[in-house]
């Protein structure tokens, strides 16, 4: 097993095990196809919308596999309107979430901006 | 509850934008939602999607008119905030879309021809300022247009109009 491969089967097994970091999200594409899939999702307060000036939104960082069945692939994943649905506050029923930005990626995990 | 008179504009403002939803034939951009935002801003940006927004206001001396009750001008901003977040696989220009965004804003909220700039009779005037165009920075590319909507109420009841 290369490396690459380790860090493919830790960024689903590990981090994304909903026993561990994990917790279940929906990924709705813009076409409004959707599947279930583990995401680590980070909570952060209220933030400015740049593009908008003075609006304030709730921003999210959430992170997935790069799997394009257990996670979102980087080649599938469209910046113009696919969403997660997740709980905003813990303990809530889960709201769909547009991905605004690809914070960052790699072979193995994918980081997200929702708003 | 009576509203009062920069509210019951937001009203009048909100109708004519959501007439664009749906309406594809005449409104070509074919907009998604329309919506205010609540305390928590609690709305996610989607494609065509327009945001209105109350921006700031202030009075307008030269406009104040003598009376008893006088009446106080104020001029009140509106931020019509238009969203777009076309596929990354879609082929048109994000600038042409930005345009016809636009224009098919101002021609929503001045659907009722020549009295277009009263709002229902509620306002003096409206004046659409330049609009502001936003890059994307990896999120979402829009167009802000703000409208300036000059209005008279009593000074002691801002819920009663003022011609």
């Amino acid at each position: 097993m290369t490396l690459h491969d380790v860090i493919q089967s830790d960024s689903i097994n590990l981090f994304a095990n909903p026993n561990d970091f994990a917790e279940p999200v929906s990924y709705i594409k813009r076409t409004g196809k959707s599947r279930s899939i583990n995401a680590i999702v980070v909570r952060d307060a209220l933030a400015i919308l740049p593009e908008d000036g003075d609006t304030i939104t709730p921003v999210f960082e959430v992170s997935v596999a790069n799997d394009i069945t257990q996670g979102i692939s980087s080649e599938e994943l469209d910046l113009g309107g696919d969403a997660i649905a997740f709980a905003v506050r813990v303990g809530r029923k889960p709201e769909r979430r547009t991905i605004t930005k690809l914070l960052s990626h790699d072979e193995g995990m994918l980081v997200l901006e929702c708003r | 509850m009576p509203l009062a008179v920069n509210e019951q504009i937001a009203v009048v403002l909100l109708g004519r934008l959501e007439a664009m939803i749906g309406d594809s034939t005449n409104y070509p951009i074919d907009v998604c939602e329309v919506l205010r935002p609540t305390r928590s801003t609690d709305f996610t940006p989607r494609d065509r999607q327009i945001v209105l927004v109350q921006g700031s206001a202030e009075i307008v001396e030269e406009l104040m008119r003598p009376g008893n009750p006088p009446a106080v001008a104020y001029r009140q901003t509106y931020q019509i905030r238009c969203h777009l977040m076309p596929s990354e696989r879609d082929a048109a220009t994000i600038d042409e879309q930005l345009n016809l965004f636009h224009a098919d804003v101002v021609r929503a909220v001045c659907s009722v021809a020549s009295t277009w700039h009263t709002l229902g009779g509620l306002a003096v005037d409206a004046q659409f300022r330049s609009p502001e165009y936003v890059s994307a920075d990896g999120g979402l590319d829009g167009v802000n247009v703000p409208l300036l909507v000059t209005y008279r109420t009593d000074e002691g009841d801002p819920t009663v109009v003022r011609t």
